[in-house]
């Protein structure tokens, strides 16, 4: 047992992972219902079909349900969650012979869009050359629109469109909350390029966002 | 060192967000080592700048602050490895703030009126210059005392080139050299 | 002979915008991101719409693992721990 003060992350991380060993099936379904959904947005980056991405998470709850003994802590458990998943969608992937090793889903990333249109920005005939042109409309009370269930749709929805390998940095950054350096374990990337699908994957969720605030 | 920085509202970091403690009784507040911010990973220094580059940095409140050694030069900043609050320069208040970019978007509309005597017949020429004129001159009516500062040293550049836009920053540079009074 | 200060524009500083907010500036560049926010209270709007946009994809509202799944995951699981409760 973590000797850590009771409310620290590596207590709640220690006794949760304690909790598992002792089959306490209300802190496993707890951690199934918070991740499932995350999982399966990494592993469809990796396979053809929604069906199939369900199938490597269960596939992957199975694994996490016979190895949690073995589960060391060497990296957090959501790392683990995390590994477990992209190893089974790789072999999925290879196996129906979609193979998307990381490199390649960043090549479909190459059309190097920029953030926001180049049209909202000032040209050289105008004053202020690369300055905006149309800029940023300020939204208004954010924290409590955003909130909204249909905002959190939208933004859901969102994700969900972006291209498969800024969704899974995004996913594992953002909605996971894994740091720089786990995620560029996890996917193999240089900090570098898993900085650029951040960038982008974030510029287009905050247009998306844009687009609901203003209706 | 004696140095300058320019805080929020309640002496509040623009970058780092840290609360700055202040002086008391007429002494020096604490030091303070790395300005830590929610957004921006943690950096183990204090920030802050020369009177010249003032104009580059404005916003709300304008403090003395002493630098601990050693002190490095990076654009237009200085950055420390700790720092405390010396006084506030009460001079920069709201009226200080309409006065300064007040000069500098009157300095942008003898510009574009320059533009436009060099324009001649062709006063089509001079459209830019008069739109970063009428740019300052809005600034200033918001109060945005930094962008207008930044507009009249590009209106300078406009019609007098690099040379132009150094002396007009060198200007507004020294604005605040004359009003921080001798100790400056 | 005097040279323009180096300034980086709005249409530079979206694209710099991530490298800003995840520390990978190097000292020169930070320099010229902080004095656009300076000057630029519309990249300002921008940055904080990024920041609200991270914010809220923290709190981001997902489905719930279908119904079947869970079913099979949570029966495999009470059968490994069958006897140890």
């Amino acid at each position: 047992m973590s000797s850590a003060p009771a409310s620290s992350p590596v207590a709640s991380e220690a006794s949760l992972v304690d909790a598992l060993r002792l089959g306490d099936e209300a802190a496993f379904s707890e951690l199934v219902h918070r991740h499932h959904a995350g999982l399966r947005r990494v592993a469809r980056a990796h396979v053809s079909s929604d069906a199939l991405a369900e199938e490597v998470v269960q596939e992957a709850w199975l694994a996490v349900v016979a190895g949690i003994d073995r589960f060391e802590g060497r990296s957090s458990i959501k790392t683990w969650l995390f590994s477990i998943v992209m190893n089974i969608a790789r072999t999925r992937g290879r196996r129906e012979r979609r193979t998307l090793p990381f490199s390649a889903l960043r090549a479909e990333d190459e059309d190097a869009s920029p953030s926001v249109p180049p049209e909202r920005f000032q040209t050289q005939r105008d004053a202020w050359p690369g300055h905006w042109a149309t800029p940023p409309r300020p939204w208004e009370d954010p924290e409590r629109r955003l909130g909204a269930l249909e905002a959190r749709e939208h933004l859901r929805s969102a994700l969900r469109k972006l291209p498969a390998a800024q969704q899974t940095v995004v996913t594992l950054r953002d909605v996971e909350g894994l740091g720089a350096d786990e995620v560029c374990r996890l996917l193999g990337l240089s900090e570098g390029n898993q900085r650029v699908l951040l960038h982008r994957g974030r510029a287009r969720l905050r247009a998306a966002l844009d687009t609901y605030m203003e209706a | 060192m004696k140095a300058y920085k320019f805080l929020l509202p309640g002496g509040v970091g623009p970058f780092s967000g840290h609360h700055w403690p202040a002086p008391e009784g007429g002494r020096p507040g604490p030091w303070v080592a790395s300005a830590g911010a929610a957004l921006i990973r943690c950096r183990a220094a204090v920030h802050a700048c020369r009177v010249e580059h003032l104009p580059w940095w404005i916003h709300d409140e304008l403090w003395e602050i002493e630098l601990a050694e050693p002190v490095r030069q990076v654009g237009h900043k200085l950055i420390a490895p700790r720092g405390r609050l010396v006084r506030r320069c009460d001079g920069w208040d709201a009226e200080a703030v309409d006065a300064f970019a007040g000069a500098c978007a009157d300095r942008a509309a003898d510009w574009a009126a320059a533009a436009l005597a060099a324009a001649g017949d062709t006063p089509e020429a001079a459209r830019i210059s008069v739109t970063m004129a009428a740019d300052a001159a809005t600034r200033a009516g918001q109060g945005r005392a930094s962008t207008t500062a930044y507009i009249a040293a590009h209106a300078a550049h406009r019609v007098g080139g690099p040379e132009a836009m150094a002396a007009e920053r060198r200007r507004q540079a020294a604005w605040f050299s004359e009003r921080l009074g001798p100790a400056s | 002979m005097t040279v323009r200060e180096p300034e980086i524009t709005c249409r530079e500083f979206v694209e710099l915008v991530t490298d800003y907010q995840e520390g990978a500036l190097e000292a020169d560049a930070l320099d010229l991101v902080e004095e656009h926010l300076v000057l630029c209270d519309w990249c300002r709007d921008y940055l904080d719409q990024l920041e609200a946009t991270v914010a809220a994809t923290a709190r981001i509202l997902d489905d719930p693992p279908p119904a079947e799944v869970l079913e099979r995951v949570m029966t495999a699981f009470r059968t490994r721990h069958r006897g140890t409760a």
